[in-house]
Formats: C-alpha cells, structure tokens, sequence
C-alpha cells in the first residue's frame, strides 16, 4: 500500500517533469507527519526514496540526522518531525525521505509518509494566521490550502532550512 | 593522401600513438635534465631516439628516420662525452622533438611523412652543426666518430642561416599548443560576442567589459607568444577600444555595442586564418601560400597551391591601393559601420573599390575554412569529455555498487545454496569494482602535464627578457580534478609572466643586490590539510608597496591610511581589475589584467590566494584551491556505527594498547605510553559524540598520527581498509565541521567522513 502511494506521487511528478513552470506552479505534494498534512511545491521536489542507511554527522542539531548516499551524492537529511519539536518516533516502512531541491542545495527530509500531489489554485490559497504565542514550527507556513472541506497546511520550504541553527553554525564555521 | 590497407594503417596508427609517447617521454626526461636531473636520463632520450628511428625504418617514413637519427647523433655524442649537454643543444633537440611531432600529425593525417622537406632539411643542419660545435666545445673528450654516411636523401641542400633561423623560431610552437591556443581563443571570442551583446541589460556593464577586456587581453598575449602578428594586433585594437570604456571615456551604448561586434568578427576572420595560413606547427608555414598546413585527409591532395588569408577589408583595400594606410586607421577607431561603407561616406574610397574589396575577401573566406582544417584526424586520440558527463558517469557507478551490494545481500536469498550464483556475481563485483576505479582515475591528472606546460613557458620567457631562470618544480605527481587544473592554467601563466617580467630583476640589477644572476623561480603543488597548494616563488626584488599604495590611492582604492594597512592588504591590491605599477607596457605583461584573471578563476573554483612578499627578496603566490574531488590515499577505520577515513600520509602506525601503557591523570588527561614517547589520547567518538563505540582504549585500536607537527594516538573500534578515497564536500548546508575535511562514498556505498587531522588535532590539543 505505502508502494502504491508512492508510485502515484512519484508518476504524478515525472508527468509533471514535462510540463511548463506555470502548470507545477501550483501543485504541492502533501506528507504525514504527525498526523497532520503537510505539502510542498512541487517544483523543489526531486524524488521520493525510501529511508536508507544514514551517516551521522558530528557536531549538528539533532534534527540533521546525518547524510545519505543517493547514487553517489551524499546530501544531508533533515528529520522534519524533530524540526517541527515534535517528539521522536522509531521509523517504519512507511517513512520516505522526501529529496528536494532548495535554491540549489539537495536536501532530503524524513517525512512519516508520503500521501499525493494536489493542485491548489492560487485562489484557494490563505496567508498563514500568525499568533503572537507561535511555537517554531508555524514559522515554515507559507499559508493554508483550501481543497473542498480541508484545510492544508503548505511549506515554505526555504525558510525551512535558512532560517535554522544548522544554517547559523554553517556560517560561523565559514572562514571570512 | 597515401591509400594504404588495412593493415599498413593498422601498423601506423599503432606508431602514432607509440610516437606520441615516446615523444612526451623524451621531453618529459629532458626537462628533468634541464633541472639537474642524473645523467641516464640522458640515456633514455636516446633510446626513445633509436626506437623510433627503427620503427619509422620499418615504415618507410624518411623524414622521421632522417631527423632521429641525426637527434640520436647528438645525443650520443653527450652521452659519450659524460657531460650534460648545453643549452643550445637541449634547444635543438626539443625543436626536433617538436617537428618530429609535427611530422607525426602528418603521418597521422595522410599516412605519410613527406611534404615537410625543407623543414626537416632545415632541422637536419641545425643539428649537425650543433653536433659540431659541441664537438668543439668539449675540448678534452676523446675524438668522436664521424657522424655515419647515411645521410637522409633530404638532408643535402643546407639552407641558408636566416630561413634557418626563422624554422627554429617556428617549430617552437608545436600543432597540440596551437590547437588548444584556437579553441580556447575561439572560446574566448565567444566570451567576448555574449558579452557585447548582453551589455546593454547587463546589471553590471562595467565589470562585463572588465571581462570582455580579459578575454581580448588573454587572446592577445598568447596570439603574442605565438607570433600571430595579425590576431595580437586586432587584440590590441580591440583592447583599446574596450579601453576607452574602462576608462570612462566612452559609454557602454549601442554604439559601443556595435564596435564591439565589429571587433568579435575581426578576431573570428584573423582566427580562421590562423588556422589555415599561419596555422600550424609548420616551419614551412611561414611561406605564405602554401595552403593549408593541416589539410584534413580528404582535402590533402586537392588542397590549392596558393591559398591566400583572410585579410581585413581595410588591408585589401590599401592593396588595391583603393585607399590610403591612414584613412584606414582613422576608419577603423571610429568603426560603428562596416568600414567599407565608412570608407565610401568619407569619400576615401569608391564604392565600385570597395565592392571588389568584398569580392576578394569573399573569395579568400570561401576557401576551405578554419574547422575543416583542424580536422578531428589530426588530433591525438582522446577525446574531450564534459566533465558534467563524467560526473553523471561516476554518480552512476556509485549507484550500481550500492545497487550490487543490495541484490547479493537481497533476504530472498537468505539461506540458500548458491555456488554458481557466488562465483558470477563475484565475476561481476570484479568487473563493477574495475569500473568504479577507472571511473575515479579518468577525472583525476596528474598536474605534470601542466607544469611541463610551464616549464615550457618559462623557458621560452626567460629568453625573452634575457633574464636567465633557474626554473624548480616540484610535486608534479599531485592528482588533482580535470577542471580543477584547466581553471588554475592561466593564473599560473599570468603569475609566472609577473614573476619573470616584474619580480625578478635583470642579471645585472641582480648583481648589483648581491644575488647570482640566475633567478629561481620554483613551482610547487602539495596537499596541505583540505586543500591543494600550488605556489610560485621567485627570488626576485618583490612587490613595492609603496608603488601598490599610490596607485590604490591614484584610483580610489584607498580607505584608510597607507601606513596602518597590512602587507596581506597591499597586497590584495594587485588583484583589482586594470591595476598595474609598470610604468612601462610590455609585450606580455604590465597593462594589470592578469592578476586580476588569477583571482577570479580561483573564485570560481572556490579557492583563494595569498601572497607574500619580502622587498629585495622576493615574492610568493599561493594558490590554494580545495579537494573537492582529489583521490587521498586513506585508512577507513569504523568508531561505533561511523567510518571515518584518515589520509595515510598522516598515519605512523596503529596497536591495541595494554592496561600498563595507559595513564589518567586526575585532570581526565589519557596518554599512552609507546616505546617510551607519551602521546594524548584521543577518543574519537567523544569528539565527534558517536554512540555505540568501544568506549575504552584497552577495547579499541590506537591509531598514531602525526600532523602539523604535533602527534597524538586516536582511539578508534576498528581498522577497516587501505584504500583510495576520493574527496567530496560536504554539503553547504552543514557547514564546515571542525576536524573534518570532507567526506567520501565508500565500496559498500557507506559515506565515510575525512578526517583533518591537523585541524583535528589543534582543535583537540592546546
């Protein structure tokens, strides 16, 4: 069953692959995580894997779980859960690392599951109510998605990894 | 072209290539003679000499028989004689190594090695009477035997001394240079065309034409060292009209645009000249008319006699004597229209001149152009590869190694009985592995080829500038990425131009500082932590801060107070665009374009440059360029669920340490005792915070390694191999991790992280 969703998410992304910017412009890709929804512009989204052998790298937030090698590119993997300061939760079959392409960086995030890809009108789109009491994981909303009944929540996946700590530490350790 | 069978070409192709590298040998062991190398090496030149003679005997290929036997003649009478040979004489030699390789390319192109006579003629009595003056210099050595009674059928007519002299200016420029000096011109131009015609919406327009100058500027010094008079005079008109803008005194408008193109179309019709008339390797070259000097095959035989260049439209003109020199002149630095039609509207010539102007050129560009003439036959057979490609290819095999290790360990086949499926899959793991190493080897070169390349120039500069260099190189064997040292080519030429043209002095302004009157300029490349050094060192008088002070201060470059500013800022200077001291223009330097060249290519590669400099002493450059893809040789070691690789050079050797070697002190310092020399500990995987490791030395390996003069043991669970490793960074988005200096995918497809291990250790130790 998590094959078959995920063959679809991934059928519906390589449909896409020939198509215009325009047409992906408002396309998400929704995961899991916690129960909750969550979706992605399509166009940052390179693949959808299953969870691998993950290298731990020394000296990073607990949320960088480590690196990946994918196909000889060895690229970071964010566990979302713990950046949102969820709580921990063992992996299953089911947990996908989501690849995504962030102005060029290759980061993956580990996601409970991957659902589907849904296009949402620009229309259909509302700016995030921000609270006053905002916990971390409401700074990453770029707004909520309006399909039929549901609301969904969708991802500013930039600020998800510029606005971090690991991206303090990555400039402090920069050499001037 | 010369029809042969199958198998005759067969036999050629297989001289060819043996040619080739024979002849890379014979150079490769001269310079190395040339920098004091042992004498045997002298030897081997011989040899190289005498085999090839042999094979090209065999074939009937007179001209190369004829030139190595005479190489040979020589080269036998120093290796008699037991002393190194001169100057002039390693000249001569490397000249006929470099016809000889011309005469190759012609082999190569139309199975045969005739057509060259009088070049070879013209080589052949250069080096007989080298032989003879060498003959007389060494007063004291023994008579030599007459030289045999075999001469080339070619060899009789002696030329005269200046069309001697003229072939050995010629033949310095061998057909490899000149094909890699027009693709990269043609790139060049092409810099320059996108450039001029993105101008007007660049966001930037002043730093496009600081790059369209660079581009000219580099055309026009090599076209320089080339000789190409023609080119290095279009460069220096087009250098003086991009000049203009630099400066301020025009602005970058449609007009300027439009110059510019002008400019880009003149480079591209004096290019494709180079390639047919000047073209080439060739001494004989220099007799214009001769039609193309390397005719593709097909061509050869039906390539004219009197094959003309392309000319500018302005040169016809002053031929046909349709206008004068000065009109032209004038025509050409206010060009914004074609010039002839400039010419007609100023009245300096008719428009029917003008118009069979155009039907000459016409005719000449009609002529087999430039790209049939530097025929794809005629190179060496190796192909240029974009590396994105040999990425993609290094990618894949990685993924076919992972893809392997999951089919072989796949839980189907869990308990199974399989001795026919072990041996072909170990058949093909064997095959896999071979791929991945090839795969690594082909992005990675030695920077030898490089550094030859130097050798080259600084020899041929050093006469230039009368200047005599003792030229030092060192650490050619360091393995660096393709593109990598494809980047760092022309900041080297540019830093070694400076050297030679600015920081050393002339012998006699050397003599008068106390110093031999032979410089030294050393080239070095090494592995220092993370990164690649490559340094430029020369003894000369170093860089004048005060003169590098004023200048910034003339252009506005000063900030702060001269006297507070640091040497490293000084110095940092040199690199603006168009910054020079020189008060004098030179032919290959002095207008402050290269050092400014130098940075940016480092910038691209992401790596830096420092200088130093000590007045009277000289100046050293240091290009450090990271390891993003170099091959270390490395110990991969296991620290819980983490492997780790530490290069070997790094590594003195590794024990399990018994309870009597270890102390604690009361502080929680831990020191091991080997033989007497008391070393830190080092626990790994409380630095790197790795869970699930042998937590105690007496359960682990002590690895000893020493970096930056300091040495600690490194407790560590396991030793897992001894292998190859090639460096990749890590991702940007993790920065830099203090001990490490990147990371590298392992045979199994685990990532194993690279340890720094100076950087480790001076993190780690007071």
């Amino acid at each position: 069953m998590t094959e078959a969703v995920r063959r679809d998410a991934r059928d519906d992304l390589f449909i896409d692959d020939a198509e215009d910017e325009d047409t992906q412009a408002n396309k998400y890709m929704f995961f899991r995580i916690a129960g909750e929804s969550y979706g992605i512009g399509i166009r940052h989204i390179l693949e959808i894997i299953e969870l691998q052998r993950i290298s731990q790298v020394p000296d990073m937030p607990a949320y960088v779980k480590g690196v990946i090698n994918l196909r000889g590119k060895v690229i970071p993997v964010v566990d979302l859960r713990l950046r949102f300061g969820l709580p921990e939760r063992a992996y299953d079959d089911r947990t996908c690392i989501v690849v995504a392409d962030i102005s060029g960086a290759t980061i993956g995030f580990i996601v409970d599951t991957v659902e589907e890809v849904i296009e949402i009108p620009e229309a259909q789109v509302e700016e995030a109510p921000r609270f006053r009491s905002q916990s971390g994981k409401d700074r990453y909303i770029s707004g909520m998605g309006k399909v039929g009944e549901d609301v969904k929540i969708l991802l500013d996946v930039e600020a998800l990894v510029r606005d971090d700590d690991a991206r303090a530490i990555a400039e402090a350790g920069r050499e001037p | 072209m010369k029809q042969v069978d199958e198998e005759t070409r067969e036999i050629l192709d297989s001289f060819i290539a043996e040619a080739l590298e024979r002849l890379d040998e014979a150079e490769d062991a001269l310079s190395k003679l040339a920098d004091g190398g042992d004498a045997s090496g002298l030897g081997s030149v011989f040899r190289l000499f005498h085999s090839l003679k042999g094979s090209a005997a065999f074939l009937d290929l007179d001209s190369i028989r004829g030139l190595t036997h005479e190489a040979e003649t020589l080269i036998d009478y120093y290796v008699k004689a037991e002393r190194p040979p001169s100057q002039e004489s390693l000249d001569i030699v490397y000249q006929t190594i470099d016809l000889l390789r011309a005469l190759v390319g012609r082999v190569q192109a139309s199975y045969g090695d005739d057509g060259r006579e009088d070049a070879v003629a013209a080589q052949v009595a250069a080096i007989r009477a080298n032989v003879e003056a060498s003959r007389a210099d060494g007063s004291g050595s023994a008579p030599e035997p007459a030289p045999e009674a075999e001469p080339a059928p070619e060899a009789d007519p002696a030329p005269p001394p200046e069309r001697l002299n003229e072939i050995v200016l010629n033949e310095l420029v061998t057909r490899d240079m000149t094909e890699r000096f027009l693709a990269e011109s043609l790139d060049l131009v092409d810099r320059l065309e996108s450039g001029a015609l993105g101008l007007l919406s660049a966001p930037d327009p002043a730093e496009s034409v600081h790059s369209m100058f660079r581009a000219v500027h580099t055309i026009k010094g090599n076209a320089g060292f080339f000789g190409y008079g023609l080119l290095e005079g279009l460069c220096m008109e087009a250098e003086a009209f991009l000049d203009r803008c630099r400066k301020g005194s025009t602005a970058p408008n449609e007009a300027f645009v439009n110059g510019a193109l002008s400019h880009v179309d003149a480079l591209n019709r004096a290019m494709a000249s180079v390639s047919i008339v000047e073209g080439g390797y060739g001494g004989d070259s220099g007799a214009e008319g001769k039609g193309p000097a390397f005719p593709a095959p097909a061509e050869a035989s039906a390539a004219p006699a009197g094959g003309a260049a392309y000319k500018p439209i302005g040169e016809i003109l002053v031929e046909m004597g349709a206008a004068d020199q000065e009109a032209v002149r004038r025509a050409l630095d206010q060009q914004e229209k074609p010039l002839g039609e400039l010419l007609v509207d100023s009245g300096a010539a008719t428009r029917e001149a003008v118009a069979s102007a155009l039907e000459i050129q016409r005719g000449i560009e009609a002529r087999p152009a430039a790209p049939a003439a530097r025929g794809e036959e005629l190179q060496r057979r190796d192909v240029r590869v974009d590396t994105a490609k040999l990425d993609k290819l290094f990618d894949l095999v990685g993924e076919l190694i992972t893809a392997e290790a999951i089919v072989v360990n796949s839980p189907d086949l869990k308990g199974l009985r399989l001795d026919h499926f072990q041996k072909s899959f170990n058949a093909l793991n064997k095959i896999s592995r071979e791929i991945q190493e090839t795969t690594m080897v082909i992005r990675m070169i030695p920077m030898e080829g490089l550094f030859n390349k130097m050798t080259r120039l600084v020899r041929d500069l050093s006469r230039k500038f009368g200047k005599p260099v003792d030229f030092r190189v060192s650490g050619q064997e360091t393995e660096m990425d393709r593109n990598v040292i494809e980047q760092i080519s022309d900041p080297l030429v540019h830093i070694l131009r400076n050297s030679i043209d600015h920081g050393l002095e002339s012998p006699d302004g050397r003599g008068a500082a106390g110093k031999p009157a032979t410089g030294v300029v050393s080239l070095d490349a090494r592995y220092e932590g993370s990164e690649i050094w490559v340094s430029v060192k020369d003894d000369g008088k170093g860089l004048d801060r005060e003169a590098i002070l004023a200048k910034a201060a003339e252009r506005g470059l000063l900030k702060a107070d001269p006297a507070t500013i640091e040497d490293r800022d000084a110095w940092n200077f040199i690199f603006e665009p168009g910054f020079s001291t020189a008060k004098v223009l030179s032919e290959v330097s002095g207008r402050g374009v290269g050092m400014d060249v130098v940075r940016k290519n480092l910038e691209r590669i992401r790596g830096a440059v420092d200088v130093r400099s000590t007045p009277g002493q000289g100046t050293e450059f240091v290009l450090r360029i990271p390891l993003t893809m170099a091959i270390i040789e490395g110990i991969t070691v296991r620290v819980g669920d983490s492997s780790y690789s530490i290069p070997l050079s790094d590594i003195l050797e590794f024990f399990r340490a018994a309870p009597g070697q270890l102390t604690l002190a009361a502080d929680g310092t831990e020191t091991v005792n080997l033989r007497g020399d008391v070393l830190p500990l080092v626990k790994l995987w409380r630095v790197f915070g790795v869970s699930g490791a042998a937590e105690r030395p007496e359960d682990g390996i002590l690895l000893v390694v020493k970096a930056g003069g300091r040495k600690a043991a490194l407790l560590i669970d396991e030793v897992v191999g001894n292998q190859q490793i090639v460096i990749k960074s890590l991702s940007e988005y993790l920065g830099k991790i203090d001990g490490l200096s990147g990371c590298s995918i392992l045979g199994d497809g685990t990532v194993s992280f690279i340890i720094d291990t100076g950087k480790l250790l001076s993190a780690v130790l007071e």
